[in-house]
């Protein structure tokens, strides 16, 4: 039961796009279509899992007994860039569609900064083993919800008349602002 | 001294594990390409500038190879590029008409009335935001250089009556400079034709001649069969339009040269 209520919560309480404002950047950027939004969240899901699995074990079996918590953000920073890396060659190789829909916000994944988040979240609220890995997914599928409700909205107003200065952009900015203001309700204030 | 050891250590250890991984995952999940992508990237001139509407040149080199774009897309590269590909890959494919880039403006500094100064960012796409930018002319260039910053080939300079100057030689008409400028005052025409309409303004001729000394305020005397019969110049939007389907020989309009009373019209040399 605690696991599920970590999931929930990071996935809808604690959304990383719409509670944190942590990787806006992929949110605004490859929502255009529901369908590389799909892929795209699958890929950070993945990345996420792995990143903090593995940043688990580094800083509970490296860092900690070495007393260095402090190379936490650059390991870290080393283990999501490896791993983004590896995930982006087995994409073009098993992928090539998606791996072309993807382009360059594939290689971003790593600068994205909602997994950097999680995994430092993960050590701050000091989660166990099978916790993190319960939040690390719950994350991961919180933001692909984001994406997933971004990009459908987007390819709904698509044909929509809307005032110039507002194209593109501006609008997209609005509609996060909304989508962000309505998951504040699961906050329950 | 072991405070620097262990963390320098450590964390090299750390790069090496990963990097094995990646080295080992790059032997065994390598894709196998075609090296004919290779050759035809290396063939491309390699300016990644986008006009054959590719991201760069090797996606477009890819294309050609695993999708069957045609091979004639690269505009800097032009008939020699297009005929090396086509070699390669026994293809035969029409040559694309050559294309280059004009300035529909002449509104340089004391032709055109400026509305105010401005001292802002040198850019003219935030030129055009303040008040629609400092000429009082909607239409005209504004002449900041964005064009010349965006030009990949060197080929565009800030003349000394603060208008672009296009370097017909190396301009390859790949159109970044039409795709940059705000006030969509450059174009690309074909290299056969010899005269065009350098005025992009669509104004009445009294707001014309209020801004601008070489600017088309509508007279209609080159649309005046007398001067230039069978429809080859026509009047669109207040501005007169060149059809260029219509002319096989620019001698036929060359007349407009001398009637036009603004000088609008200017012959490529």
């Amino acid at each position: 039961m605690k696991y599920i209520g970590i999931f929930l919560t990071a996935t809808f309480v604690n959304n990383m796009v719409l509670h944190y404002f942590l990787g806006i950047c992929p949110f605004l950027g490859i929502s255009g279509a529901l369908s590389t939004a799909i892929g795209m969240g699958f890929a950070v899901i993945f990345v996420m899992t792995l990143a903090s699995v593995s940043t688990y074990l580094i800083y509970y079996k490296i860092l900690i007994p070495l007393n260095l918590p402090y190379l936490q953000y650059v390991s870290f920073i080393l283990v999501i860039a490896s791993l983004v890396q590896l995930v982006e060659m087995f994409l073009k190789k098993y992928s090539r569609t998606l791996y072309k829909a993807l382009g360059i916000y594939l290689p971003l994944i790593t600068t994205n900064c909602a997994i950097l988040g999680v995994t430092l979240f993960m050590i701050l609220k000091k989660y166990t083993f099978l916790e993190s890995i319960f939040f690390s997914l719950g994350s991961g599928f919180g933001f692909m919800l984001a994406l997933l409700i971004m990009a459908g909205i987007r390819e709904e107003i698509r044909g929509n008349d809307i005032p110039e200065g507002l194209k593109g952009p501006g609008i997209t900015l609005i509609i996060a602002g909304i989508l962000a203001l309505g998951f504040m309700g699961f906050s329950g204030f | 001294m072991s405070e620097i050891l262990i963390p320098s250590l450590s964390l090299s250890g750390l790069g090496a594990f990963f990097s094995i991984i990646l080295i080992l995952a790059n032997r065994f999940l390598k894709v196998e390409e075609d090296e004919r992508i290779k050759i035809i990237e290396n063939i491309l001139p390699g300016a990644n500038c986008g006009a054959c509407g590719y991201p760069g040149c090797s996606q477009y080199a890819e294309a050609i190879v695993k999708e069957g774009a045609p091979t004639n897309l690269c505009a800097p590269g032009g008939e020699e590029v297009a005929k090396a590909i086509s070699e390669i890959l026994g293809r035969k494919e029409e040559v694309k008409e050559r294309k280059v880039c004009v300035l529909l403006c002449q509104g340089g500094k004391g032709v055109a009335i400026d509305k105010y100064e401005y001292k802002g960012i040198k850019d003219c796409r935030v030129a055009v935001l303040i008040q629609g930018g400092p000429k009082k002319c909607p239409y005209g260039c504004i002449g900041l250089g964005t064009c010349e910053e965006a030009c990949p080939f060197d080929a565009i300079k800030i003349g000394d009556n603060g208008l672009p100057v296009i370097d017909e030689d190396k301009c390859t008409g790949c159109g970044i400079c039409v795709r940059v400028c705000p006030r969509n005052v450059l174009k690309l025409i074909s290299r056969n034709q010899k005269i065009y309409l350098a005025c992009n303004s669509h104004d009445s001729g009294k707001e014309v001649r209020e801004y601008c000394k070489k600017g088309c305020f509508t007279c209609k005397i080159c649309v005046n069969p007398k001067f230039v019969p069978g429809e080859k110049i026509i009047l669109k939007d207040d501005l007169p339009e060149i059809q260029v389907d219509k002319i096989d020989n620019y001698e036929e309009i060359r007349i407009v040269l001398d009637k036009c009373p603004a000088n609008c019209y200017v012959e490529r040399k």
